[in-house]
């Protein structure tokens, strides 16, 4: 199942002009597989998937390939035009909305809520990945998100003062390719950290 | 946008439900259109397909 995911995966297109402000990258094929096999495997992709900042959609494309009801949300509709013309491409059923990360409002109690998310790392814009980890904690009450290595003391703050606990977590590199003009190869390994969160109260 | 996202989306700036109004739709879904909120008023444009939530100041 992972494999043939990834495979369809990679027939996805990237940001035509990733914008930097916004730390457009895409998710790896392999890393969005092993991450939405494994929410199946645990039974996350039962109930919505949303995907907070989705980009071209490869998160939220993959959940809906593996059976779930998917909506990506991004502030960018250049990526949320690539993210259709994707869903299409590979016969998936996604919505996709235009909506800055503060503002998305679900009428869906958070218990059939699954976030699925690789949101900034805050690498060009310190804490940009705070309002999504914090808008996920309000509408879901199990999440998935990608943060870049070290993140681990932050993420068991937020999770202790919103009654979230870490059920899983995996640590590993990814291979980043060449988006901007100041990345020096045309790979990068990267260490991030994958977070499975779960709401305990 | 399908249809069932009414189910899913609320407004953004008072949590009421939205109603749909369609200009132009396929056999999937609507292309064009907008949502209005049955509580506050506000109206959110449907352009290609894609439902813009964004509050009226945001745009």
């Amino acid at each position: 199942m992972k494999k043939s995911l990834e495979i369809l995966l990679e027939r996805l297109k990237g940001f035509e002009k990733p914008k930097i402000e916004l730390e457009q990258y895409v998710t790896p094929p392999p890393l969005a597989s092993e991450i939405v096999v494994n929410a199946k495997l645990m039974g996350d992709l039962e109930r919505i998937v949303v995907d907070l900042g989705c980009g071209t959609g490869i998160l939220s494309i993959a959940s809906s390939i593996l059976g779930a009801e998917s909506v990506g949300f991004d502030i960018d509709l250049d990526a949320l035009r690539v993210a259709r013309l994707n869903a299409k491409a590979v016969d998936a059923n996604v919505d996709f909305v235009l909506s800055d990360v503060k503002h998305v409002t679900l009428r869906v109690d958070p218990k059939d809520v699954t976030v699925i998310m690789n949101p900034p790392f805050g690498i060009q814009r310190r804490y940009a990945d705070r309002p999504f980890l914090f808008k996920a904690m309000e509408i879901a009450n199990t999440i998935w998100t990608i943060h870049s290595a070290g993140s681990e003391r932050f993420i068991k703050r937020v999770c202790d003062e919103r009654g979230f606990s870490v059920t899983h977590l995996f640590k590993l590199k990814i291979p980043l390719k060449r988006t901007y003009l100041f990345h020096e190869k045309p790979y990068k390994l990267i260490p991030v950290e994958v977070y499975r969160l779960e709401r305990y109260v | 946008m399908r249809k069932k996202l009414l189910d899913i989306l609320a407004c953004p700036i008072c949590k009421g439900d939205l109603k749909l109004e369609v200009f132009e739709e396929n056999e999937e879904e609507v292309i064009s259109g907008k949502l209005i909120c049955t509580k506050c008023g506000t109206e959110y444009p449907i352009e290609d397909g894609i439902p813009n939530m964004l509050p009226p100041d945001l745009r």
